[in-house]
């Protein structure tokens, strides 16, 4: 069956490629030895390691999760299932604001600190991508404040 | 007068009332029966491998499930167009759903599963607990509301509050017609037990569409062990051995096993023969799973609830112990009796199974979506694959987030369980993150091989778990060797990986 296994006698460093049997590639380092699921082109490899893709080799991505205009963000794609506050409450730090739902799942998206809600920007049944602004906090003064004094210590 | 089996099988049609993985499974054993297969799809399955892989397929609605795998009226009109004959549900969707067998049987169908009234009783979860019982089945304490003098009068949060002091705490607010966990909650103390209603009744109102709760006594620490049983209806029934269903992340399991390891022999027998006298006593037909708690000193146990129908994880026990469930839900519905040599066959292997969900272990398990580069499977000796993707699909929110299972058997748990860490190190699912890299590691765990793990283990224990990423140092001999290796390679073997999209995804549901 081997017929893509061909003589790898190369090396890099400390690492000694010992087999590679498209796509698994069996390589050994300090006498430890490891298996790599190895896919894509030369100049744009996919890794994937004990079972986990790994992001390392991938072009830079815009993070995700975090926002700089004071909005909460949808952790997944999904849809709307519950809208938990209304525009001008005022919130906790991890109270709950909206809840996502996709594959089955509900997944809570919580205050990420205190504040009130300047703005609701999706309806229950919206579907939803990644990254998505949900609502909009607004930073309550005490908290702003001390963020002030904070920056001023620095 | 007796016709033999070919002929029964090569006069029907099956509708395959699923999708992704689970169609695929059931189309994999009516082939070898020779028995035609329609596929249903929606807007967002066209060009699916098992669409692909049914004699017969037809579109029967939008992407979002209740819009199409959940619409029993759009079922029964596509197999009134492609002459259906049989229908089977598979798991989820509509498998539960007490009136899927009354709807199929007035179009003089033949139903794979249980009757109407059995998937009634046995899905509603306080009528369950009648019969298991009435049977002689140990249960957990419990309440329902309809043991209130006023039948009909709502509960008052009072009475939640009462009953739950009685029961005492911690337990579990659960949706009468619940499953998979949806419309749980665990409440530990008084303070936890409004919001706990309100939100599993909510779930329960829109994933069942029936917000009836009860309470029961939360067992903790505790084992998930199931007896699998198959039915032929007329109080015949088989009992298929056990599974070790422990590790599991939000009440669905994740790693599964059979036989369950680690149980005292004579409780083993007592959860079969439970099992055994609840089926009878309904006259069960088909295949289903009567599901246990163990407790942590290994010597009580008590009943969860009884799933009518087959289960994600029937492969272990196909594995384990040598036979085609699917093969033997097909010879119950068409009236045939069940091998003789079939009830408490002993398993001739040990089977480990671990999902493939596309989501992300080290993030809370949220869902992980999108175009799938790369789907590659191993393939050696005792791995078999049941996958419903290959490279090049889009993997979508709105359907359960399990793309597949690796199944490794051995002729040990110790064999079956390092075939299946190797069979981990041997799969790509790039670019999206799935459940099994958190799995390797659980099978490596010490509590694993002990066998002293428990429901809540991964929340409990494995919280701060995170992803395999290499280190920084290993990124440029890595690129290093992909480029040596990526480059030098054959003509026919680029070109073979351009024709199957950089790597073969095709070798899933081989058998050992």
């Amino acid at each position: 069956m081997n017929t893509d296994r061909q003589d790898h006698d190369w090396k890099i460093l400390d690492w000694k490629i010992l087999d590679w049997t498209p796509p698994i590639l069996f390589v050994e380092r300090n006498g430890e030895q490891h298996r790599f699921v190895l896919t894509g082109s030369a100049n744009r490899p996919r890794f994937s390691w004990q079972g986990h893709y790994q992001t390392t080799f991938e072009p830079l991505r815009e993070a995700g999760n975090s926002s700089t205009d004071g909005s909460t963000v949808s952790p997944m794609p999904g849809t709307v299932l519950e809208i938990k506050v209304q525009v001008g409450d005022e919130v906790s730090a991890g109270q709950i604001l909206v809840v996502v739902e996709a594959m089955k799942m509900e997944l809570p998206v919580k205050a990420p600190a205190p504040g009130r809600i300047q703005e609701v920007l999706v309806n229950v049944g919206d579907s939803v991508a990644q990254g998505k602004s949900l609502v909009v906090l607004s930073e309550d003064e005490q908290n702003r404040e001390e963020r002030n004094q904070e920056e001023q210590n620095d | 007068m007796p016709k033999n089996s070919n002929q029964d099988s090569a006069t029907h049609r099956v509708l395959i009332a699923n999708r992704g993985e689970a169609a695929r499974r059931l189309i994999r054993t009516f082939r070898k029966l020779e028995v035609e297969t329609i596929a249903v799809y929606s807007d967002a399955d066209k060009g699916a491998l098992f669409v692909e892989e049914a004699d017969f397929s037809i579109n029967i609605g939008a992407a979002p499930s209740n819009e199409s795998y959940l619409r029993l009226d759009k079922l029964i009109e596509a197999g009134k167009e492609l002459s259906a004959t049989a229908l089977h549900p598979g798991w989820g969707f509509l498998s539960e759903n007490p009136d899927l067998a009354t709807a199929v049987e007035s179009e003089k169908w033949i139903c794979i599963g249980p009757t109407s009234e059995q998937a009634r009783d046995l899905g509603d979860k306080v009528t369950a607990r009648k019969l298991a019982e009435a049977a002689g089945v140990p249960c957990t304490p419990a309440w329902s509301p309809e043991k209130l003098e006023h039948k009909n009068a709502e509960p008052s949060l009072e009475d939640w509050t009462r009953q739950s002091e009685i029961i005492d705490y911690p337990l579990l607010v659960k949706a009468v017609s619940g499953g998979g966990g949806k419309g749980m909650r665990i409440v530990r103390d008084s303070s936890e037990l409004k919001e706990a209603i309100h939100s599993a009744r909510r779930a329960a109102l829109s994933s069942f569409n029936d917000d009836r709760l009860f309470l029961e006594k939360l067992i903790e620490p505790a084992r998930h062990i199931e007896v699998q049983v198959v039915g032929d209806g007329f109080g015949d029934v088989a009992i298929l051995g056990d599974r070790e269903c422990s590790l599991q992340r939000r009440h669905q399991k994740l790693v599964e096993e059979a036989p369950a390891p680690h149980i005292e022999k004579d409780i083993r027998k007592l959860m079969h023969s439970a099992a055994k006298n609840l089926a009878i006593s309904v006259n069960y037909r088909g295949a289903g799973t009567v599901e246990f708690l163990l407790d942590s000193s290994g010597e009580n146990y008590y009943f969860l609830e009884m799933n009518t129908r087959l289960q994600v994880e029937h492969p272990v026990t196909e594995e384990a112990y040598g036979v085609d469930l699917v093969e033997l839900q097909w010879m119950v519905a068409i009236g045939k009796k069940l091998p003789s040599n079939l009830d408490g066959k002993s398993p001739c292997a040990h089977s480990i199974e671990i999902r493939v969900n596309a989501e992300n272990p080290s993030e809370n398990f949220i869902p992980s979506t999108g175009r799938l580069l790369d789907c590659c499977w191993p393939s050696f000796e005792g791995i078999r694959v049941d996958s419903g993707i290959r490279s090049g699909d889009t993997v979508t929110p709105y359907y359960d987030a399990m793309l597949a299972k690796i199944i490794a058997t051995g002729d040990t748990r110790e064999q079956a369980k390092d075939r299946l860490i190797q069979a981990i190190d041997c799969t790509s699912i790039s670019p999206l993150q799935t459940s099994i890299s958190l799995g390797r590691d659980l099978l490596k765990s010490e509590e694993f091989s002990s066998g002293k793990f428990y429901t809540r283990m991964i929340e409990t224990d494995w919280g701060e778990w995170c992803s395999p990423v290499i280190p920084e140092s290993w990124e440029a001999p890595l690129r290093s060797m992909a480029k040596k290796v990526l480059t030098t390679g054959t003509k026919s073997q680029k070109s073979r990986q351009r024709r199957r999209g950089t790597c073969w995804d095709n070798l899933e549901g081989v058998l050992p």
